[in-house]
């Protein structure tokens, strides 16, 4: 599903990366470690077709990340691709119906009003689809970012620091539903964090542990290093 | 479709900035809208009452006050000319038709004039009641005049001296209105018309001493001018300068003095032209800043699209489409407004149906007012759209 082979990858101003191999089955999870600056949003951003790596390979969901237009590559990450910002940006402009609604518009697909309700309801916030942001709690925010993420279904799940600013309960409910979220899209889950708690969230779902194996990619921006 | 309604809510998100924006972007184009009404006002009078009249014959003196004291009654004629000049006039070959004006009096500020039925024709008038006189003392009342006086047939008035209310009345000599025009757009609407004979009437009657005094007076009639059509085209060449050289009259074209007087008009309008431009410009510079700053709060929103598979012009169309709203709303409040302030600069001087501005109308030249809004708006938001198109996802995963 996500694989990659001596990656590679350079700034305009020089700094370079590398990155440890990797190979991701469909459904799985990744836990992507690493402090900050060790190069976890660049992977990300690899991943998602952002940035095209300077040496080395990367195959994610049967699509080869170099050598494809960025047309091409916006429409193959609409689809394929999910995401849950640290920051969730939600538009204060739009209602939670609309912000989702937002995820057609930019995949250039034609909304899709059921898919909308189906999605705000599997994660328990229906009654909220014509709030604004402003008026949701924090975790509503999060489970509504979530429905976001998921709403097209993709293959992969990309969560970039879920628990921070969070408290401990708080952060332990955002890691769970990630985890059931993406097992039930049946996605493939990689959390960039440098929260030690998610480990540990992750080593209590051992019911899930049974279906989604969890792999560890830990960056260190120098010297990278792999544990399964 | 979409795009257009998360346009107009990202738009409207920050209703102070929006209203404001939309608030500048209006008055600008208000006073382009205002400018083109009024000129379009002013030059549609000038071509309804100049039609088919090829030269204004009367007394030396400015031509151009000839003009606006003749046809469009908008000043005191220089005096008056022999009537047995103006009847020379018609033995000219290259003279159609003569139609005399005779000035002098007025009715609570309404022009009386003096003339033959050829000047109701020559206007193509309806009567809306009534007919045309048929004897001195009887008179054709003009839309306007009749509704702002609440004139009707069969009923008499007594004249007033001079052109202006408030002169001396004729009160020995009333007129009774024979017939009231139909509204036609033309100066007609704003006269009190009537023969040529009533005017010597009544001032024949104000002057004489005795029955001597009126032969002699009725021997030396005059008129005010006369309004001249060519026979040919050719004759603007040679008419002028015949009536200029060998008659004590001057021979004034009313196509010239117009271009004239609109040229002297030009240069007020230019004035606030610019200052339209002005307000035009510093509402472009508003919209700017505003979009740029809805760039920078929004760039991680924006960022996020970019994440969901926006391709970079789609984001940049949808800055695009926030100015575009931006643009449109305020041309439709401009072009409202700018009707609204030729409404009451009418109703403020007190010119209800004159030659200046004489009810609704929508140019084809109005047009200008939403390509210029849209030129504004486009244009302010080019360089915002560009950094919108820019939005750095890296930057936005990055940013921790």
């Amino acid at each position: 599903m996500i694989s990659s082979r001596e990656l590679n990858f350079s700034y305009a101003a020089g700094s370079a990366l590398q990155f440890p191999d990797v190979e991701v089955d469909q459904g799985h999870v990744l836990l992507l470690r690493g402090p900050s600056g060790s190069g976890k949003s660049t992977w990300l951003a690899l991943v998602a077709g952002l940035v095209t790596p300077t040496a080395g390979s990367m195959e994610v969901a049967g699509q080869a990340m170099h050598g494809v237009g960025q047309m091409a590559t916006d429409a193959w990450r609409a689809k394929t691709i999910g995401f849950l910002p640290q920051k969730l940006h939600l538009s204060a402009a739009l209602t939670v119906y609309q912000n989702l609604a937002l995820v057609f518009w930019a995949a250039g697909v034609a909304e899709d009003g059921v898919r909308i309700k189906a999605a705000l309801n599997d994660l328990g916030v229906a009654e909220l689809a014509n709030r604004l942001p402003s008026q949701l709690s924090g975790g509503q925010a999060q489970r509504v970012a979530l429905a976001r993420a998921v709403l097209m279904q993709p293959k992969v799940l990309l969560a970039d620091e879920p628990t921070a600013s969070l408290d401990d309960n708080a952060a332990t409910d955002a890691v769970t539903l990630l985890l059931k979220t993406a097992h039930a899209n049946g996605a493939t889950l990689v959390i960039a964090t440098h929260d030690a708690r998610v480990e540990v969230v992750i080593n209590q779902q051992s019911l899930l542990r049974a279906t989604q194996s969890v792999q560890r990619l830990n960056l260190t921006g120098s010297s990278p290093e792999v544990s399964v | 479709m979409r795009t257009l309604v998360f346009a107009w809510r990202y738009l409207w998100a920050r209703p102070m900035a929006a209203t404001l924006n939309v608030l500048l972007l209006s008055l600008g184009l208000a006073s382009i809208a205002f400018l083109l009404l009024v000129s379009n006002h002013v030059e549609r009078a000038f071509d309804r009452d100049l039609a088919g009249i090829d030269a204004v014959v009367g007394a030396k003196g400015s031509p151009m006050q000839l003009i606006l004291s003749g046809v469009l009654h908008l000043d005191v004629p220089p005096g008056n000319v022999p009537l047995s000049a103006v009847k020379a006039l018609q033995k000219n070959p290259l003279v159609a038709e003569v139609i005399p004006i005779s000035l002098g009096d007025n009715f609570q500020g309404y022009r009386i004039v003096g003339s033959s039925h050829a000047y109701v024709q020559h206007y193509q008038a309806y009567l809306a009641q009534g007919r045309l006189w048929d004897k001195p003392m009887q008179v054709v009342v003009g839309a306007t005049v009749a509704r702002k006086l609440g004139l009707h047939i069969g009923q008499s008035f007594v004249g007033s001296h001079g052109l202006g209310a408030g002169g001396h009345a004729h009160g020995e000599n009333a007129y009774s209105v024979v017939g009231i025009l139909a509204p036609g757009g033309s100066v007609l609407d704003r006269l009190i018309v009537t023969d040529t004979a009533s005017v010597w009437k009544v001032h024949e009657d104000y002057t004489a001493v005795d029955e001597e005094d009126r032969a002699a007076m009725a021997q030396e009639r005059e008129v005010t001018m006369a309004l001249v059509r060519y026979t040919s085209p050719l004759a603007a060449i040679s008419f002028p300068r015949w009536v200029n050289t060998t008659t004590e009259m001057q021979a004034a074209a009313p196509a010239l003095e117009v271009t004239r007087l609109l040229r002297m008009l030009g240069l007020g309008t230019d004035v606030l032209r610019a200052f339209a431009g002005m307000l035009l410009l510093t509402a472009g510079l508003s919209v700017f800043i505003a979009l740029w700053n809805a760039v920078r709060e929004r760039r991680g929103d924006l960022a996020l699209l970019r994440m969901l598979g926006a391709p970079p012009t789609k984001i940049a169309a949808l800055l695009l489409t926030e100015a575009l709203w931006l643009g449109l709303v305020s041309s439709v409040i401009g072009v409202f407004l700018g009707q609204a302030f030729v409404g009451l600069l009418g109703w403020f001087l007190g010119l209800d149906n004159s030659l200046l501005l004489g009810g609704l109308v929508w140019p084809v030249e109005l047009a200008v007012v939403p390509c210029l809004a849209l030129g504004v708006s486009l244009g302010a938001a080019l360089l915002p759209a560009l950094g919108a198109y820019r939005s750095n996802v890296l930057q936005l995963l990055q940013s921790r």
